[in-house]
């Protein structure tokens, strides 16, 4: 990360010094640091109000009780993870991720990773279960592309829905081979 | 059809928050209280997570606003006419994986030159919807974990955003 994030301010340095958007790339600077602001105070009231729901999911134990409906599936996927709350808290992001809940699925996201974290000791290097969780929560994506079947109806097409079976069919795939490469991946190192 | 899987799309978030709401009532727990002791911990996890988002938004903006994307783009334009991959579609694919946002309006972009209903068009939608944006989500994944190292994640999650690519200009031609 520390390499990736130097070269990528480096090299778009000197491109821009070469194309000469040198005044963009500046404005730029100066300007993006607040845009996060905006994104993260837009961000933080949608996580609070899930994480208020969620505590009173948790302790009232609707969560240990859904997870344990759910424990065959995520079992294939988490074959060691005994963690009831984690589970359960991974079943509700890739739930919230299939009805493309959007910014609350981020929220469910961040909450299962911390959980997960918890469950690695906190250790420096990520354990196979959050890296697995994480992978696999990026290729999961809303059944109903809602918004996208609103801006194709907006543009005029003759058949909005016409990208729903390849939606579906892509989405599938990709969870498939993300599980796999997951699989396959944590056996090599 | 179509219809109903609107209704339970748009009604399953709410539905979710009335039966926790629900359950807690009948287990006679405190819920507001819970509630608003949950709310202050998702406050202190956005809080947290704000230094790894300044950290994104600038790298990405950066590769943006230097014109490095369009060069990456133009060095890729032979290789996709190759494939027979309308060039329209181009800069979707590279920055689909760094900024969200950016990438709607390249959707809408694509919808409106080529038509909603064209290959470029229906490819673009199917891709945008099933490619997560993977560098922010990895930033802020990490940013609430103690993690130094993320071993394998950003190599995962390149071989399943470049499947959900090759897929939905496959399936896109088929379908």
């Amino acid at each position: 990360m520390n390499a990736a994030w130097s070269a990528i301010f480096l090299l778009s340095f000197l491109y821009a010094c070469i194309s000469g958007r040198l005044p963009l790339f500046s404005e730029t600077l100066t300007e993006s640091s607040g845009e996060a602001v905006q994104f993260m105070i837009r961000l933080a009231g949608i996580m609070a109000m899930w994480s208020g729901l969620m505590e009173v999911a948790e302790r009232t134990g609707l969560i240990s009780k859904m997870s344990r409906i759910l424990l065959p599936v995520t079992r294939l996927l988490f074959p060691r993870l005994k963690n009831q709350e984690a589970l359960s808290s991974i079943v509700m992001s890739f739930m919230a991720n299939l009805f493309g809940a959007g910014n609350s699925s981020t929220v469910f996201a961040l909450r299962t990773m911390e959980k997960l974290d918890a469950e690695n000791h906190h250790a420096p290097s990520a354990s196979n279960d959050m890296c697995t969780f994480a992978v696999v929560n990026m290729a999961f994506a809303p059944v109903i592309p809602v918004m996208m079947l609103q801006i194709r109806s907006d543009m005029g097409s003759t058949d909005p829905y016409s990208v729903i079976l390849p939606s579906l069919i892509t989405a599938g795939s990709t969870v498939i081979v993300s599980i796999l490469a997951c699989k396959i991946l944590e056996r090599r190192s | 059809m179509s219809g109903i899987l609107y209704l339970i799309t748009a009604g399953f978030i709410p539905a979710m928050a009335a039966v926790i709401i629900a359950y807690g009532l009948v287990k006679k727990a405190p819920v507001y209280d819970y509630f608003i002791e949950g709310a202050r911990k998702g406050l202190t996890t956005a809080f947290e997570i704000l230094p790894f988002l300044i950290g994104i938004f600038l790298a990405i903006n950066c590769l943006s606003a230097s014109g490095l994307i369009g060069l990456i783009n133009l060095l890729f334009q032979p290789l996709f006419s190759l494939l027979g991959i309308p060039p329209d579609l181009l800069p979707l694919i590279f920055l689909r994986a760094v900024s969200g946002s950016g990438s709607l309006m390249i959707v809408q972009n694509i919808m409106e030159t080529a038509g909603p209903d064209s290959y470029a068009g229906r490819a673009a939608c199917v891709m945008s919807g099933g490619c997560e944006t993977i560098i922010y989500v990895l930033a802020l994944y990490f940013g609430v974990t103690h993690t130094k190292n993320m071993r394998h994640t950003l190599k995962g999650g390149l071989i399943g955003y470049f499947t959900g690519v090759i897929v939905s200009l496959l399936v896109c031609r088929i379908l």
